[in-house]
């Protein structure tokens, strides 16, 4: 686990999008949804997939290079966790190569998002599915 | 009130106390004030409800000095919808506080948060609010060391639903009591009100929708579209707002309102335009749109494929709704704000979304609408206007009455069956698609043309009193025998036109009079071979022919007249070619000699039934006038029955000259092969198509088939 010294930043929502269900008399949002948010010098693309009583959420953390930075760069390194608005530890898994992640999200019950990187921790508050 | 918990502060100053205060099951002991109760439910907002909730907070509680109440909206910010005591530039228009912030920034913490537990400090304190000049406006407003802020998060269903920021000096237990007390009089019933607001607002979109889905015909489409982005505009609350169409990898603007319209450019003199924020629909978001998703770009300047120039216009935040169409490509409706982090609520999406999808059906009716209108009053061969469209186009050009001249042109193609006959139907096809090219393409402006059916055509002209008619129709003409069908072969076409007032009062008569005069046209062409004959239409017009009832006396109508064929030239010295000799005026010269039928009579009957060349020995068919104006008059009539259910004028029995008479049932005798079955199928008819003596007086001449 990687300890950062200083306090979580929160991301900033940038973008939102969700799919749109035709009914026969109205439209309704559906309960997946991706999102793009920012923090620091960092993207974090985030979807949440809701199928059959569960929800997956998954996520990308993107540096935000210039774009005279070198093609390839340390793959990054950190992990993704998942905690109760009590602040205890619900799940955890590292990134891969690609800074992405997978985590289950329990139903109905809002948690935080933190993504851990060797200097700094993204929050995201209340991701509920 | 249910569960409710509170822990009285013990007042002392810059100490943290905490209380609770839950909206439950149960009703609020005492409630409002009738008279508050009132301002209450007669507030027209979200902003004047909370005012008023403030000011009988202040009135309850005159302790309290400034007061500021945040609501959470579906995206977890709380929003600023209230204030009691702060000028309306220090917190109108001010960006929501996320959750997080505000409950990372509580003093007594995240639980306390959770529990909505209230805290008193000293000095001014909004939990999550970071901007420094901002904090230091609202501490301005109450200096000094005996300043004191209270903060209650209001409990809902287990959630913080509002953020009530109170502002006093020395606040004493007794005026925290007071404070809890009034919120369990008041609260509920506010939270009530708004709800009520809500669906008010929800009615009022499904208002919007319905109206226009109900859209009539006669509406313009532009117009509703507009109509329902300026609806959707005001009932979201954002700053501007497009509709959009995505054609080919373009961006077309249908509608535009509010912010954003008409900004002024930056280099001087150049003239007014609208921001494009349809610039910021960039490849990814209409792809996404295109997949049916709802886009909202909260924070527009941080968006990576961001336009600077959008962001520096002001452009922050972004809500993109797919318009969905069936088969076509779609579109967008965009709302738009100046304000960071602006998204409407979950419901307002969904509510957006249904006026979405409602443009979208009411863009695609209309479309479809189109198509057949166009199918209904298009002729698909020539795509000229057909005759539905001729008789629509007519009315409503009479109803409006301009008070110009109103042309009606009849032409109608002769000979068009021997070109099908000769050259085939797609090439005689191809022959109606060129001349419908060429009317299109080559009409006066505000002329319309019209494929009436068949061969057969018409012309709506408008114009002055100094309209040259005869001109006009004839050029018309000429354009359709510019048409080309084969070598040396050009299409040909009688013309007969009227005018409105002129020649007609109505449209029944302008339509009956232009029909006569082509068909007398088409009579003078087809004896003439389609020579000129120095009589025009508009002459013909000026010298009605004796067959329509007008002025000349006619021994086609039974009066005793002088052979006209005393010389043996034309009136222009030209030599006169001697009667024609076919089977059919023969026939016709015996029945009609043994009918009684007159020496002009039977020389007209004589050139009504050639149907020979134009040509007579080599030399052009030359006829005294008088000889043609009755054979002309006399095929114009050739269709007309008996029984009266004939063309083009319903003429019944002996109304129906004798000579035409006689050449209809010679004519029919010989088409249906002069044997004896034609002779009885002519019988069959005798009484209804044709005239029963001259089938009787046939039958004697050709001798009665044996079976009679």
């Amino acid at each position: 686990m990687y300890e950062t010294k200083t306090a979580p930043i929160e991301a900033i929502l940038i973008m939102d999008t969700r799919s749109v269900r035709s009914g026969l008399r109205n439209q309704d949002l559906v309960g997946n949804w991706s999102r793009l948010y920012k923090a620091d010098q960092l993207y974090l693309d985030l979807s949440l997939k809701v199928e059959r009583g569960s929800a997956v959420l998954m996520g990308q953390v993107i540096e935000a290079r210039p774009t005279d930075a070198p093609a390839s760069e340390p793959a990054l390194k950190g992990q993704a966790c998942l905690k109760t608005l009590s602040d205890s530890l619900a799940a955890q898994v590292e990134l891969d190569e690609s800074g992405g992640f997978r985590l289950d999200l329990p139903r109905g019950i809002t948690h935080h998002l933190e993504v851990r990187l060797p200097n700094l921790t993204v929050r995201i508050s209340d991701l509920t599915a | 009130m249910a569960d409710r918990k509170r822990h009285l502060p013990t007042g002392s100053e810059g100490s943290c106390e905490h209380s609770r205060v839950e909206i439950g099951a149960e009703p609020a002991p005492g409630g409002p004030s009738p008279a508050l109760l009132e301002r209450l439910l007669e507030a027209p907002s979200p902003e004047q409800l909370y005012r008023q909730f403030l000011l009988g907070l202040s009135e309850a509680v005159p302790a309290i000095q400034h007061g500021l109440v945040l609501v959470k909206d579906a995206n977890g910010y709380f929003q600023y919808l209230g204030a009691y005591g702060i000028p309306d530039e220090l917190w109108r228009g001010l960006e929501g506080l996320p959750e997080a912030h505000i409950r990372a920034d509580f003093p007594p913490g995240e639980t306390a948060w959770y529990q909505g537990e209230s805290h008193l400090e000293a000095g001014y304190h909004l939990p999550g609010l970071s901007t420094f000049e901002l904090v230091n406006d609202l501490a301005a407003l109450l200096p000094g060391p005996l300043s004191q802020t209270l903060t209650l998060p209001l409990l809902a269903e287990g959630q913080i639903w509002a953020l009530l920021n109170l502002h006093g000096c020395e606040l004493k237990p007794e005026h925290q009591e007071a404070v809890y007390g009034y919120l369990e009089r008041v609260i509920g019933v506010v939270r009530q009100v708004h709800e009520h607001q809500q669906s008010k607002r929800r009615s009022l979109w499904l208002g919007a929708i319905n109206s226009l889905l109900r859209l009539p015909r006669e509406y313009p489409l532009e117009t509703a579209l507009q109509d329902a982005l300026e609806e959707a505009l005001r009932l979201s609350e954002a700053d501007g707002a497009r509709l959009v169409s995505f054609e080919g990898g373009e961006v077309r603007t249908l509608a535009q309102a509010g912010w954003g319209v008409g900004l002024e450019t930056p280099e001087r003199g150049r003239p007014v335009r609208a921001l494009e924020v349809e610039a910021a629909l960039t490849r990814t978001v209409r792809f996404k749109l295109s997949r049916g998703e709802q886009i909202s770009i909260p924070r527009y300047d941080l968006y990576p494929d961001h336009r600077p120039e959008l962001a520096e216009a002001g452009l922050s935040s972004l809500l993109a709704l797919p318009v969905q169409r069936p088969g076509v490509e779609g579109g967008a409706l965009l709302l738009f704000k100046t304000q960071s982090h602006w998204l409407p609520d979950l419901q307002t999406r969904e509510l957006l979304q249904d006026m979405a999808a409602a443009i979208g059906i009411v863009r695609h009716e209309r479309l479809l609408q189109e198509e057949l209108s166009w199918a209904a009053y298009t002729d698909p061969l020539t795509g000229l206007g057909n005759r539905r469209a001729f008789e629509r186009d007519l009315e409503n050009l009479h109803r409006l009455d301009s008070g110009r001249l109103l042309m009606l042109a009849l032409l109608d193609l002769d000979g068009f069956k021997a070109i099908n006959d000769t050259y085939g139907h797609v090439h005689a096809d191809h022959v109606l698609v060129r001349l419908g090219a060429t009317l299109k393409a080559r009409a006066r402006a505000g002329d319309r043309a019209y494929r009436l059916g068949g061969d057969e055509f018409a012309l709506i002209i408008e114009g002055s009193a100094s309209l040259d008619v005869n001109r006009t129709a004839e050029r018309y003409r000429s354009l359709v025998e510019e048409i080309k069908i084969a070598d040396g072969e050009y299409l040909k076409a009688s013309l007969g036109y009227a005018v409105l007032p002129d020649d007609a009062s109505d449209l029944a008569d302008l339509w009956r009079m232009a029909d006569d005069r082509m068909y007398d046209d088409k009579a003078l062409r087809r004896l003439m071979g389609g020579m000129p004959l120095g009589l025009s239409p508009h002459e013909a017009r000026r010298n009605p022919s004796p067959l329509r009832g007008e002025t000349s006396a006619s021994p086609l109508r039974g009066e005793t007249s002088a052979s006209p064929l005393r010389g043996e030239t034309s009136a222009s010295g030209e030599p006169l070619t001697p009667e024609p000799s076919t089977p059919l005026s023969r026939l016709a010269a015996r029945l009609g000699q043994a009918a009684g039928l007159g020496p002009l009579e039977l020389q007209a009957l004589a050139w009504a039934a050639y149907e020979g060349p134009t040509e007579a020995h080599g030399e052009v068919v030359t006829l005294p006038q008088a000889v043609l104006r009755e054979a002309m008059a006399l095929l114009g009539a050739q269709y007309e029955r008996w029984d009266g259910k004939g063309l083009p004028r319903g003429l019944a029995g002996e109304s129906i000259p004798l000579a035409v008479r006689v050449l209809q049932v010679v004519r029919d005798y010989l088409r249906l092969g002069g044997s004896p079955a034609a002779q009885a199928a002519l019988r069959a008819e005798a009484g209804k198509a044709y005239d029963p003596r001259l089938v009787h007086l046939l039958a004697q001449i050709v001798g009665t088939p044996p079976d009679r």
